[in-house]
This record gives C-alpha cells, structure tokens and sequence, in this order.
C-alpha cells in the first residue's frame, strides 16, 4: 500500500545505521558461507564421482572379495564370459615390499597386478604417452613417480618383486579407479597378470584383494548380472556391485570428512543467528523514537513492522547471496585445503541445488532469528515519546513460538546434514549443554563483577561500563566464549593426538609389523631378524552373526566406529598378554566349558553390544564356527602393541588356514637392511613400517584439523561481529561517557584506558572461560574416546589466551575509535535541545 | 470535542508503583484553544497522552467527537491518529532518517494523499522553510525543527492539535514565533488545540485553563 513509502524509508535506513546494516549483513553472510561451501563441495565431488562412476570403477559390474572366489562364482563367471560382448579382467591388489638390484634399498608398494582390459573404462595415463598395456608387457612395470624418488631409480632400472628381478618400463601418472593417495601405505606398481604365477607372491593366507571386473554389452543390464552373479556368490566373503550401487570407500571416507567440517558450519550458523538476532534488536532499540513518532503520526503496526521486516529481508537476501558467492569462492580454496583427499580431478561449478539449499538455509536462518524482535515492535508504545517506563519483560506467545521453530530448524538441519539420529543428538545435545554451561558461567561472572569494590577509577569505569544499558555484555560473552572454547579444543586436542601418536612415539614400541609369514617359514624368519620374537597367528573370518541375529553388512557400513561386517583377524592362544586384563569372567576360557568359547576385547564388545554367555557364530572360508563369549579382555594402556578382538583355544583354529604375524621394535638404521633381508627370503611376507605410516596419518591429521579450524575462525567471527554491534548499540552512551569524562577534566588517555580495560574484561573473561572449558572438553575426549594421556600445553595455552584477548581489544577499540574522537562540544551542541 | 471521564492513571517505576492522575475529568469543545498548567511532574503529559490515544488509562474514558477511544486498538487509533489528531512536541521528535519535506509529508503519504508533496512544499512556504526543505533534521536548528513538526502537525488538516509544550527547548524568541504561528494555524484551521505550557502569558490568551496538581485537576477557567 505505501510501496514507495515504505522503500524509500528502508533505503534511509540503510543510511542512517550503516554500520549497524553491515554488521548484521556480515552476520548473514557468515551464517550461509560454511554450509554454502561445504555443501557446494560435497554435491560437486558427489556429482563427480557419480558421472566418472565406470571410471572410477573401471567397470560395469565388478566382483571382489578377499579371498579366491569361491568355485561356484568362477563358474558364473566363465559362463558370463561365454557372452557375446562380455568381456572380464581380472585384478589383484596387494602390498609388498620390493627391493633395488643392488638390494642397497627397499620399499613398501602397492601393487596391482591387471589382466588385458583393465581399465575398461577410463585410462591409465603414462608419462610417456604410450598405451598401457603396450607398456605393462611381461617382466616389465608400470610404476608411480614416487617409488622412483624414494628408490633413487629412473625408467630402464631393475627392481626385486618377490624373487623376480624386472625392468621399470614406465611412469603412471594417472589411474581411472584410485583418484585418492593421501592414505595409500605405498606408491603403486602396475604388473601383468602374465607374471603373476612367477611372483609367487598370490598365495593362500596371502592378504590380496581378488577383483573381477565385467563390461558388458548395452544389451545386457548391469543390476540383471548384478543379480545373478549374487546368486552365486558367497555373501559373508564375496561381494558383487554395479559401478553404481558401488559404495565406494572414497565417497564413504570423503563424506566422513565432511561430517565434522559440517559440525562447525552449523554451529557458526548458530552463532551468525544469535548475531543477527542482537544486532537487529540493537539497531531497533536506537529506533524506538522513530518508531513511536510513526505511530504518533499514525502509522499502524502493520506499516512498522513492514519497514523493518523490508530492511531484513533485504539485508538478508542481500547476504545470503553475497555468503553464497563467498561460499562458491571458498570451494576452490577448501580443495587446496583438502588436497589429496578427494578425487584431484574432481571439477568445481556451481552446484545449483547446494546453492539452493543454502538460500532457503540462510533466508530462514534470518527470518526466524530475526522473528523475535520483529515481533517486539507491536509491543512498542508511542507514548514512549513522553516517558521512560520500565514495562515488566513480559514473554509473548509469538516469542515462545519462535523460539520453538527455531529450535525446530536447527534441529532438524543437524539431522539433515548429521544424516544421524544419535550423532544429531549428540551434537545438539553438546551444544546446548555448553551454551548452558557459558551462560551459566557468564551470569555467575557478571554478578560477582557487579558486586566488585573496584577502588582504582579506571577500572571502577571500566566495570560499570559493561552493565551500561543496551549492553550487549552477556550474549557477547557468551558466544565468543563459546566460540573460543570450540577453537581451543580443537587445537588442544589436535596437539595431544600429535603427542602421543606421533612425537611421542614410545621407545619400546613395535616399528613395524610383518604380516602374512606363512607357518613353516617361522624359523627361517627367527633366523633372520635374530632376536626375541612373539608370533601370533591369524585367521582371517567374518563375523556372521550374534546370538542368531544376522550382521548386516549395509547396517554395519554407516557405522562411525569400527564395522563388524569386516573381515577380522581371530588368533588362539591361552594367555593374556602384558597388556591385557579381563572384566567380565574369570579366566580366558571357563574350565570345562568345551572347545567352542572365544574371549573378546571390550572394544567390540561395546559396538556390538555382545555380552558373557552370548553365542557368536563365524566364517572360516566358508566353513562356519560357533562359539560362547567366556570372557571380554580390556587393554591396560594404549599402545601400539598387536592386539586381537576375538581370542579362541588353541583346538578350534590350530588347524585352520592361517599366516603368522609379529611386530617388531627396530633402529630406523637397520630398518632398510632388515625389511631387505626379509624380503628375499620370504617375499611373500608384508612388511609394514608403521612410523612412516604414522607420519602420513599426521600429515592427513594435521590438514584435516586446519580445515575444521579454518571453519571455526567463521564462529569466531560471529563472535566479533556482536562486540562490534555492542558498541554500535551503546555508541550514543558511550560517546555521553567519554565527554563527560573529558569535561570533568579526563584526558584522552584516561578515556582510552577505560575503553580498553572494558574490552580487556571482555577478551579476558571469553578467553580464559573459553580456555578452562576447552580443556575440560578435551581432557574428557582424550581420556574416555581416545583413551589417551592428557597435556596441558601451559605455553600454547597463554598464547592462545593473550591472542584471544588482543583479538577482543582491538576489534572493541577499532569500533569505538570514532567515539573517543568525538569532541566533547560537537556532543553538547547535537544534545542542547534535549 | 474532546472529553475525558474519571481518568485514572498510574506508572512502574523501579518497581515503585506512582500515581500520575488522579479521576480526572474535562471537556474541550471544537476550535478551542485549551491550555494545560501545572508543576513538573503534576501529569500534565501523560493527560495528553491519554487524551490523544497515545496511552490507555487505568480507568475511566477519553471521547473524542463522540467516539469513545479508550479501548480502541493500536491499529484502530492509526487512521484516528493520522487523520483527526496532530501532535508537536517538546522535543521535535522529526524521524531523524527523513529530510524536513519528507517529515512534514509522512502523515498525508499515510493517507495517501495526491498532493503531499505539494501540500508540504506550501506549509513549508509559510513557514519560511522553503530553502531548508531538503535538509535533514540534524542540519536545522531548534527553532526550525518545530516550525517543520508543526507543518507536519497540519499536513492532513487535522481537527484537533496536541502540543506538549511546544516551546520548552527554544529560547524565548524563537519560542514566541513558534506559538504565534500555532495560534494562526489554529484560528485559521479552525482547529482544536489542547496545549501543555508552563507560558502565563500563553495562558491568558487560551479560551480555557486546565490546572493539574499532583494528577488531580485543581480547576478551570474559561476566558
């Protein structure tokens, strides 16, 4: 009705409380920015993966397990092959240490040992340009850069696989269906299939991984073989997926990534909410003359609420897409950020539904954390022009509906981006029980303040200058304390697992591992590493069910902890190792309870909710094994010492096929010469050096946490931007104080002193709350989740405390800048009228 | 006309609970100019606020031309607001985001009327504000600030004219120009004006005196 009205109002405004339109247009933009790049990410890598999903794959159809298939899916197999147009090749994936000629050097490796046709979609790229296969003859390898580096070797060298001495024949520099290396334990090497009886190295007890990949002709459907090659196949051991039901372990561990990166974005959303709600109430309270005077002049409710409401939305509107322009920006640097781990050639564009996402996000995010004091402004009075009445807060039913959707939404944007129900709640849960606890704190703290006999003038000041009215003193000290505590912990948490697993690696702890030594190579392997040794052996088997309840492989997968769907590594004896106790029953094996009984390690135990007395039934390469739970073991220390879930008697897997495996402590100098002469003696034997494998998980580690922090530093903004709306709200109050100080006779100086050590309660109060909680919340991380020892990091943490607060101080003394510039006539003569 | 009944009164203030007036009762009829008296803190605004729907009493009743307006809603008050009352205060109270012309033409754009602009260009004229029109209300003085709240007061030709003492933030001269231009306004407008003064001077010249002590009205006079 008054379109132009009502538009050119909003516009002045805009002019009129500039800064305070900034604040709460930065607000906006912060709380679209994380979800609006994290999500844009997450739908382009989702996007690209399913559009390279053959390439990435290699194939339509793809057959794997961890062992030979069994007979009666070869026999499919063969008949699949028989097909006109099918064609079938077949992969092994297995790691193992390779040697130089001169045997001066050695090095774990990730070979794939491929069949003609491999890849049937996509291409393995060499540096030189010529077609693989062409390049993968007999006796010749296809190798990764890397293992040249590391070797000291160049294309045309020789090099041990096994016992068999070969050529290097060229650089792969790219594969269709392993896009990701960050976690990889070894560079690749590329063998012919028609080498593969001489390595040797395929065998039983071998930890290979046997695939079978199928193009078929667009006659036949991927899903009909799909299922028919299912009705064959064993599923305890045996798995068979098209390229598109393929739950593909990037996209599972690529999404993991993201599950915390999402935390922080929401909780930044949360924050940036809180903002836009105190800076909009902030900015209302300066314009409740205004507001009176309209009505005064009869304007209705509807037509203030019009004018405000316009103002958000345009601001709103305006800073959802400018967050999500930053957001689509921010893409680009988190694939910086996150290199390595997601597919390199993964293209960036907009994704238009994350954009889409992000919109109705951050227009409901405003409108429902703006919703409150919109709301309020039918409660204004016009004969607020007369009097200053203190009206009792009264909560309205509006007020409490608000709050309710509110709560509604971030609820349910937790589970829509958690995508789980007991994380989500978790996570709501922990939000909530630290913002009680902050604001607990913070009201505690307040009340003590106020009652403080400050005797010295500045301080006293300074003191009183947080409860002067409009400050926004206690949502300001809440959320940067929150936020501080969140950026804290991270870090502090970050710092510990970092101690403990990796500058600190014990002394006596085992350096690597040897895997896969077969029984009758034992003593020939005692001979050569010449020292004490503790074999354990391994059968590899599937948990198949728990007390008749059938494991459900899809269920298992979404689980965040460990999956009991996977194959395990089950050993017999009848001891408890140095760091081993048991908790529930009394000795390993009950007396008299039979041969079936197997003890089990706490740790499974909890994820699979299995009890003393339950039955637990097995797969041994087909063969099923049933057996009671006679006792669960805990471990007395976290170390790095080999440990088992499922411990049985000697009697039940003393015949079963298994290989042996033992960890060993070794000087890094003599590591080379070992691992060599293990090697050629025993090539079929894995050798694992797990400090270098450490090394590469704290490289991972470390930019994994420099991503959550990078996200944190958007709360912390948040945070910043409420103690820049604080000081524009009490501006006009501040500017009365800093001249009547300075016509009492107060220099600048004193002024800016007050100022200062006002913001310095502020930044001290945040930052030392934010530290201690942070601490408590990492201690109890470290102890109960990672079961690890806890530092206190002194020095860390008093440079995080002072960063805190001079962060605090000079944001607080850049906004008050102009108020202490104000000259103290400029003042009397604006206010004379009053 | 304006009429109020037994009009009762009272505030919260820190958590004290004050009576501001005290069962009182009046009666203005159209185009008289009637003053309010008394001692500050007597109730002498908060009579005129109740007076022009910009509060509710405790109890008691205001009518205004025969309608009762005491219950009225805040939106049902708007158009009564916008159309019937005009208000001056003593502090201006311009909206401070708006230029003088834009001020003065808020209310009729309100209404809706056609010749805002034209209206307020004309009550500007008159009152030799025509070159500070584009001015915002920080860049006028005092004096100018009540002369544009007075235009503003007109612009819909109100029948009755509220003013908390209008003069109370201006020095004697430009206070005096202020009251003699409200008093024009006021006889050629034909327009009720219901005034809150400390002026005796002002008082004499009013058709009636209203005379509040301690929120009681003490009494009358007609002149």
């Amino acid at each position: 009705m008054h379109a132009g009205l009502l538009t050119r109002l909003i516009a002045r405004e805009l002019r009129q409380n500039r800064q305070q339109s900034t604040v709460l247009f930065l607000c906006v933009v912060l709380s679209v920015v994380g979800l609006t790049a994290l999500g844009g990410f997450q739908a382009n890598v989702h996007q690209a993966m399913l559009r390279d999903a053959r390439q990435l794959h290699a194939a339509d159809v793809i057959a794997r397990s961890s062992f030979p298939f069994m007979p009666a899916l070869e026999e499919k197999l063969a008949a699949l092959r028989a097909r006109p147009g099918v064609a079938i090749a077949r992969v092994w994936e297995f790691y193992t240490v390779v040697r130089t000629a001169d045997e001066s050097a050695s090095l774990l490796s990730a070979v794939k040992v491929v069949e003609p046709g491999y890849p049937f979609y996509g291409q393995v790229v060499l540096a030189s340009g010529k077609p693989f296969h062409e390049a993968l003859s007999p006796g010749r390898l296809v190798v990764e850069q890397t293992l040249l580096d590391r070797l000291g070797l160049t294309i045309g060298n020789r090099l041990f696989l096994g016992d068999v001495e070969m050529v290097i024949g060229d650089v792969v520099v790219s594969e269709p269906d392993r896009p990701v290396t960050v976690f990889s334990l070894g560079p690749r090497i590329f063998v012919s299939a028609r080498d593969r009886a001489r390595l040797g190295l395929i065998t039983q007890g071998s930890r290979v991984s046997y695939m079978a990949l199928l193009r078929l002709p667009a006659t036949l459907s991927p899903e009909a073989v799909q299922n028919d090659l299912w009705s064959a196949a064993d599923p305890a051991q045996e798995r068979i997926d098209t390229f598109r039901s393929a739950d593909s372990r990037l996209k599972r561990s690529f999404d993991n990534l993201l599950f915390f990166l999402k935390l922080v974005g929401i909780f930044t959303l949360l924050l940036a909410g809180i903002g836009i709600q105190s800076v909009l109430t902030a900015l209302l309270r300066t314009r409740v003359r205004s507001m009176a005077t309209m009505k005064a002049l009869g304007a209705p409710n509807r037509f203030i609420t019009q004018l405000y409401l316009g103002l958000v939305l345009l601001l709103g509107v305006l800073g959802t897409t400018s967050g999500i322009a930053v957001g689509l920006a921010l893409q680009e640097g988190l694939s910086r950020l996150l290199a390595g781990l997601i597919p390199a050639d993964a293209s960036f564009r907009i994704a238009w539904d994350a954009v889409g996402q992000s919109l109705v996000i951050g227009l409901l995010a405003v409108g429902l954390f703006a919703a409150r004091p919109l709301l309020n402004l039918r409660h204004f009075k016009p004969s607020a022009l007369f009097r200053h009445e203190k009206r009792p807060r009264r909560i309205y039913p509006g007020e409490w509906l608000t709050g309710v959707l509110t709560l509604l939404f971030f609820v349910g944007l937790v589970l829509w981006h958690l995508e789980d129900l007991r994380t989500g709640s978790y996570f709501i849960g922990g939000i909530l029980a630290l913002v009680g606890i902050v604001f607990v704190c913070v009201w505690l703290f307040l009340k003590a303040l106020r009652r403080l006999p400050a005797r010295h003038l500045a301080i006293r000041q300074a003191i009183r200058g947080l409860f002067r009215p409009r400050n926004a003193t206690q949502p300001i000290l809440v959320t940067l304390t929150a936020s501080l505590t969140i950026i804290f912990a991270i870090f502090l948490i970050e710092r510990n697992l970092d101690a403990t697993f990796v500058e600190a690696y014990p002394q006596d702890a085992p350096n690597v591992f040897f895997l896969d030594i077969q029984r009758d190579q034992m003593e020939l392997f005692a001979q050569l590493v010449d020292g004490p040794l503790a074999f354990y052996p391994v059968v590899r088997a599937r948990l198949m069910a728990i007390n008749g309840q059938a494991i459900d492989p899809a269920k298992e997968r979404q689980r965040k902890s460990d999956n009991l769907a996977r194959p395990f590594n089950l050993t017999y004896r009848h001891h408890l190792l140095d760091d081993e106790e048991i908790i529930a029953g009394k000795t390993l094996f009950t007396a008299g309870g039979g041969d079936f009984q197997v003890s089990v390690l706490d740790r499974v135990a909890e994820i699979g909710g299995i009890h003393l007395g339950d039955r637990l039934r097995f797969k041994i390469q087909g063969v099923p094994l049933e057996a009671v739970v006679s006792s669960i073991r805990t471990r007395t220390r976290e170390s790095l010492q080999p440990f088992f879930y499922f411990v049985f008697p000697d009697a039940v897997l003393e015949k079963a096929p298994q290989t042996i495996f033992t960890a060993l402590r070794v000087e890094p100098a003599e590591m080379a010469a070992l691992q060599n002469r293990v090697v050629k003696a025993l090539p079929n034997v894995t050798v694992l050096d797990v400090s270098q494998s450490i090394r590469q998980i704290a490289g991972a580690l470390t930019r994994f946490s420099e991503a959550i922090r990078f996200f944190t530093l958007f709360s912390m903004a948040a945070g910043i931007l409420l103690v820049i709306s604080s000081v524009i709200a009490t501006r006009s109050a501040r500017i009365r104080e800093a001249v009547y100080y300075k016509i009492l006779g107060a220099r600048g100086r004193f002024v800016l002193y007050v100022f200062s050590l006002e913001n310095i309660l502020i930044g001290g109060a945040s930052a030392v709350g934010g530290l201690l909680l942070a601490h408590l919340i990492s201690w109890v991380v470290c102890t109960t989740y990672f079961d690890i020892g806890y530092h206190l990091y002194p020095a860390v943490s008093l440079v995080g405390l002072v960063v805190g607060i001079l962060t605090v101080v000079i944001v607080g003394l850049s906004a008050s800048g102009s108020i202490m510039r104000r000259k103290p006539i400029q003042f009397l003569r604006a206010h004379a009228a009053e | 006309m304006i009429e109020s009944y037994q009009l009762n009164k009272s505030y919260t203030i820190d958590d004290r609970r004050i009576q501001v007036l005290k069962d009182v009762s009046l009666r203005v009829s159209a185009g008289e100019f009637a003053v309010i008296q008394g001692s500050s803190g007597s109730g002498k605004s908060t009579l005129l606020s109740l007076l022009s729907g910009l509060d509710r009493p405790d109890s008691g009743a205001v009518r205004i031309q025969e309608q009762d307006i005491t219950d009225l809603s805040e939106d049902d008050l708007a158009p009564l607001r916008n159309r019937t009352f005009g208000f001056v205060f003593q502090s201006f109270y311009l909206v401070p985001s708006l230029s003088a012309i834009e001020n003065v033409m808020f209310p009729a754009e309100l209404s809706g009327s056609p010749s805002a602009t034209a209206d307020a260009e004309k009550l500007l004229a008159r009152v030799g504000l025509s070159h500070r029109r584009r001015n915002m209300p920080h860049q006028l003085s005092g004096g100018e600030q009540q002369r544009v709240a007075i235009c503003r007061a007109l612009i819909n030709q109100p029948a009755i004219i509220f003013a908390d003492e209008p003069t109370g933030n201006l020095d004697s001269r430009s206070g005096q120009a202020i009251l003699e231009l409200m008093l024009e306004f006021q006889q050629e407008f034909h327009t009720t004006l219901l005034m809150v003064t400390h002026n005796p001077d002002l008082a004499r010249r009013a058709d009636i005196r209203f005379q509040l002590t301690d929120g009681r009205l003490e009494n009358h006079e007609r002149h």
